[in-house]
């Protein structure tokens, strides 16, 4: 057996020039054989680990990247599991990674990604996981050093939203704005970089941090920018997979340099972060992805204009980072209402025609979507929550979506055979106060200093919370359906081709909803909480699993099959990403 | 010595197969490491100029437009004598991006007009350079590889007037402007932050080392981080102020020190602040009342904003003004300095001013205050008003 694997890995080294020029760079080319290392993201040394014998599995069928392929669809293939006997779902296997390395932090927003029958996952902290997808063995594991990780772990926002592969190394960016590739096949460290060796102030003191995560295509990886509420100018830019050395000649700045343009007269200002990966479309070379808000958040007086390209989804030249078009979903934002959640690239029925479109949900509760080509608008701001925001007074209004959206971070899903896209959404209002204009508030020009102390905090609103998950159709731009679920949908939705979608929820559960019928089929209370990300479906040797990781205190990675364990777990206490937690 | 230069080429082809889409780095086939016979040797270059010409190597600041022509692309050649250097890398200001030069020594750089920089060019390998199809050799690139040029962007300077100082005879007042685009804004000169400083102390009086306050919004999303506390227990961070609840925690390694539940600050605007803070004996709650957590306004913001200061030696006291809206600004300098037409640089300064009136258009800076940064462009001749 390891010599035939040894014989193809020889002649996939061989070919591996040939199958590096394809341009599949979502390694999720699926094969019967062992030769499905040979997408993209195989290296000699990825094949070398197969001969090993490390991984359980002959073949495998991937979920490659953040959002399965790189045009985010999170829809995978694969049919195995049905509405019919998805009650016969069960845990393979399940790792609590506290127990694992006690320096994992709370809370885990980290999207899985498996290649070749290894799940790779990362942790609040900044700890890198890769896991035998099929026994739960641990094949590698990287943490940051004591000296980094003390770094970080004073930081409120810890969250990490998982890894992107390519060229035998696995990518991720620390809370500290560096990058680091690790060795695919041995987790070693290859290379770490700071982000600010190539783009000056990018550093945690000056507000910028990161959590999302990156994604590699044709020799490189992009990253976005956290720290727009800290008014940081945000960015996105492109690194070499191999050296981790500048792609473009220059960051694309999502706002103007402080004292230009919309920002010329006023202090405090910048924002538009990227918060989340970017959709490329491979055809086309165009690289899509949202920007966040502005700053100061609630308080607009001084940032006249629409503030672009806050609130947006743009769309560039992914080899040069040049500009195609950029389209505002917020004008002159006041509510918080990031453009979050990473576009998709569809290839629709849209009025009656099959027509390429990127969408986005924002946290403004509409839902969008644009000729991938033009920007032309196809479906403008079609609304998926309450929507009521006056705008913000130093006494507070009762905005809907509040600061948590809407849609946040997490993604939707696109299932073909429906044409819908399905939305998570939030629901949960928020108290916003304006921030007082500037000449009321003037410190007065008196000698001395002033004392004062600290106050009770304000009691939240007491408002109904809950979750939707809206089935939005392309065709029509009209709601097909929408269902309420108990708390907010903070994780996002990963949908088959057997026509079912899988989603989390803040108590722990895992859910499938039937995507035709909007019924919730199957409902799953795992022994963790908080699950803040969507699931990645895979294949191993035909076999069909399902993997996600959940949250909160007690932060967990599971894998479910047919036949699994059904024994299951006490409900959790749902974190709603209100006070004192980590949000966006 | 023919034969051997085909081999090279071969070699070479090969490995432009091998590595498509930008991964030849890594993927350099052994075969094309070149014969030492074949190499452009010292002495073939001996007396030859090695340069990089760029089409243009100054500009004037652009405002950052929507549509993104604050970008310029400009062209370039690595040229020793009259022959190209192909694939040398070149790095361009911060940015460690390999730029790689084309057979015909060309290369193509973005500028980004809307930020004053100096931008240095220069050599950072030529591994794999080529000049007349022949790699060279140590000699012959020890000899070219500092070569190096800059892109500066600047507003420029018009000077309209100079004229004796009022109070001293040794003094000349030089006025100037600070030129921006049609429309735009040029100059802006404000408060950008301030600080949250203090000390933390632990119970017993001792200076605490090396913890780090954080505080962040209760509603929003915004942050910010201290410097860790220096042996005196010292820190400071600046911040964003908007007028919402805030918590305020210390850590100290992984030990994370809060207010009691439920307890916030507002801080108060448009002011700097002292937070004076005492960690408990035991426990993680910081007792939040005098004395062990004391707070109170004071003096000093954060500034950032365009400045113009000349290049002259670190022991010529000047003192400038800040620019107006329009850019105008005195300079005031011993004639003697000026007598020699010093250059002058431009700086977009952020920093710290610890005083309790706030700096405004105008107001008189003294030179010390006024630096440049290292990437700020430091070699603009300014212009007479009329000329």
């Amino acid at each position: 057996m390891k010599k035939s694997y040894a014989a193809v890995g020889a002649v996939l080294a061989a070919s591996l020039a040939l199958s590096a020029c394809s341009g599949k760079d979502n390694n999720n080319t699926a094969s019967p054989s062992p030769s499905a290392s040979g997408s993209a993201s195989a290296s000699p040394t990825a094949s070398a680990s197969a001969s090993a014998g490390s991984v359980t599995g002959t073949s495998f069928e991937n979920w490659g990247t953040y959002g399965f392929d790189l045009k985010n669809t999170r829809h995978a293939p694969y049919k195995e599991i049905t509405a019919d006997n998805v009650n016969d779902l069960g845990i393979v296997w399940s790792a609590d990674l506290k127990t694992l390395d006690k320096d994992v932090k709370n809370g885990n927003q980290a999207y899985p990604v498996v290649i070749d029958g290894v799940i790779y996952i990362t942790t609040s902290g900044n700890q890198v996981f890769a896991f035998d997808a099929v026994t739960g063995n641990q094949i590698w594991h990287w943490k940051p050093s004591p000296e980094q990780a003390a770094t970080f772990s004073k930081s409120g926002i810890i969250a990490n939203r998982g890894v992107a592969v390519g060229e035998g190394k696995v990518f991720m960016l620390t809370i500290d704005n560096q990058i680091v590739s690790l060795d695919q096949k041995t987790g070693e460290l290859v290379k770490m970089v700071k982000i600010a060796d190539s783009i000056e102030g990018v550093t945690l003191e000056n507000g910028y941090y990161e959590t999302t995560a990156p994604v590699y295509y044709k020799g490189n990886i992009y990253i976005g920018s956290s720290g727009g509420d800290n008014g940081v100018r945000g960015f996105v830019n492109a690194y070499k997979a191999s050296d981790l050395s500048p792609a473009w000649d220059a960051p694309f700045w999502t706002v103007p340099p402080k004292g230009q343009d919309w920002l010329a007269n006023s202090k405090f200002q910048g924002g538009g972060a990227v918060w989340n990966p970017p959709a490329i479309d491979e055809e086309t070379g165009i690289m899509y992805f949202a920007v966040g808000n502005p700053a100061p958040d609630f308080y607009g007086e001084d940032r006249p204009g629409a503030n672009p390209y806050t609130d947006s989804v743009v769309a560039v030249e992914a080899a040069t980072g040049k500009l195609i078009w950029a389209k505002q979903e917020i004008s002159h934002d006041l509510w918080d209402y990031d453009a979050a959640a990473s576009p998709m690239i569809l290839n629709a029925t849209v009025k009656g025609k099959q027509q390429k479109i990127v969408v986005e949900g924002g946290k403004s509760g509409q839902w969008f979507a644009w000729d991938a080509k033009t920007g032309d608008v196809v479906w403008d701001g079609i609304p998926f929550a309450k929507i009521s925001h006056p705008n913000p007074t130093p006494e507070g209004v009762l905005v809907y979506p509040g600061v948590l959206g809407g849609e946040n971070y997490a993604p939707e899903t696109y299932d073909p055979a429906t044409n819908y896209v399905l939305i998570p959404g939030v629901e949960q209002p928020a108290l916003i106060k304006s921030a007082k204009n500037q000449d009321e508030a003037a410190t007065p020009d008196m000698p001395g200093a002033m004392a004062f102390g600290t106050t009770m905090g304000e009691l939240p609103a007491d408002v109904e919370t809950f979750g939707t998950i809206t089935a939005m159709d392309v065709n029509t731009g009209k709601q097909a359906y929408q269902i309420k679920t108990k708390d907010p949908q903070r994780g996002g939705l990963t949908s088959t081709d057997a026509g079912i979608a899988f989603f989390g929820e803040l108590d722990g559960k895992i859910n499938a909803l039937d995507i035709k019928g909007g019924k919730v089929i199957w409902s799953f209370q795992t022994a963790g909480d908080n699950i803040q990300a969507a699931p990645a479906v895979f294949t191993v040797d035909g076999k069909q699993y399902i993997t996600f990781t959940s949250g909160g205190t007690k932060p967990k990675v599971y894998v479910f099959a047919l036949g699994g364990d059904k024994t299951q777990g006490k409900e959790g206490a749902a974190d709603t990403g209100s006070a004192h937690s980590e949000k966006k | 010595m023919r034969s051997i230069s085909k081999t090279a080429v071969l070699a070479l082809l090969a490995a432009g197969l091998a590595g498509c889409t930008g991964q030849s780095n890594n993927q350099a086939s052994p075969s094309a490491s070149p014969s030492a016979s074949a190499t452009a040797t010292a002495s073939q270059m001996q007396g030859q100029e090695a340069r990089l010409d760029i089409e243009q190597t100054t500009f004037s600041l652009k405002q950052w437009k929507v549509d993104g022509s604050h970008n310029t692309s400009v062209k370039g050649k690595f040229m020793i004598g009259d022959q190209p250097v192909a694939n040398a890398v070149l790095h361009a200001g911060t940015s460690k991006k390999n730029i790689v030069t084309g057979d015909d020594g060309s290369f193509e750089l973005l500028v980004d007009q809307s930020l004053l920089s100096d931008t240095p060019v220069r050599v950072v390998s030529l591994d794999e350079a080529k000049v007349g199809g022949q790699p060279l050799n140590a000699d012959a690139a020890n000899q070219v590889k500092d070569t190096s040029t800059y892109i500066s962007v600047y507003y420029p300077i018009e000077v309209s007037e100079v004229k004796a100082s009022a109070s001293d005879a040794n003094q000349v007042e030089v006025h100037g402007q600070i030129k921006s685009g049609k429309d735009d804004l040029v100059s802006f000169f404000q408060i950008d932050k301030y600080r949250i400083g203090g000390k933390v102390i632990d119970a017993d009086g001792n200076p605490v080392k090396d913890a780090v306050v954080w505080i962040d919004r209760d509603e929003g999303e915004g942050f910010a981080k201290s410097t860790p506390t220096d042996e005196n227990g010292n820190y400071q961070l600046f911040y964003l102020p908007e007028d919402e609840e805030t918590n305020l925690t210390v850590t100290i390694g992984t030990k994370r020190y809060t207010l009691p539940e439920n307890k916030v600050y507002i801080i108060p605007e448009d002011t700097s602040v002292e937070i004076n803070i005492t960690l408990p004996k035991e426990g993680t709650v910081i007792d939040d009342k005098p004395p062990t957590l004391v707070s109170k306004t004071s003096k000093g913001a954060m500034y950032t904003g365009v400045l113009a200061g000349l290049n002259v030696p670190e022991d010529v006291k000047y003192t400038v003004t800040i620019p107006d809206k329009e850019g105008h600004f005195v300079l005031t300098v011993p004639k003697a300095a000026w007598d020699q037409h010093p250059s002058f640089f431009e700086t977009k300064m952020t920093k710290f001013v610890d005083q309790d009136d706030e700096l405004a258009w105008g107001d008189t800076l003294p030179s010390s205050f006024v630096q440049p940064g290292a990437n700020d462009p430091k070699n603009i001749e300014s212009v007479s008003k009329g000329a």
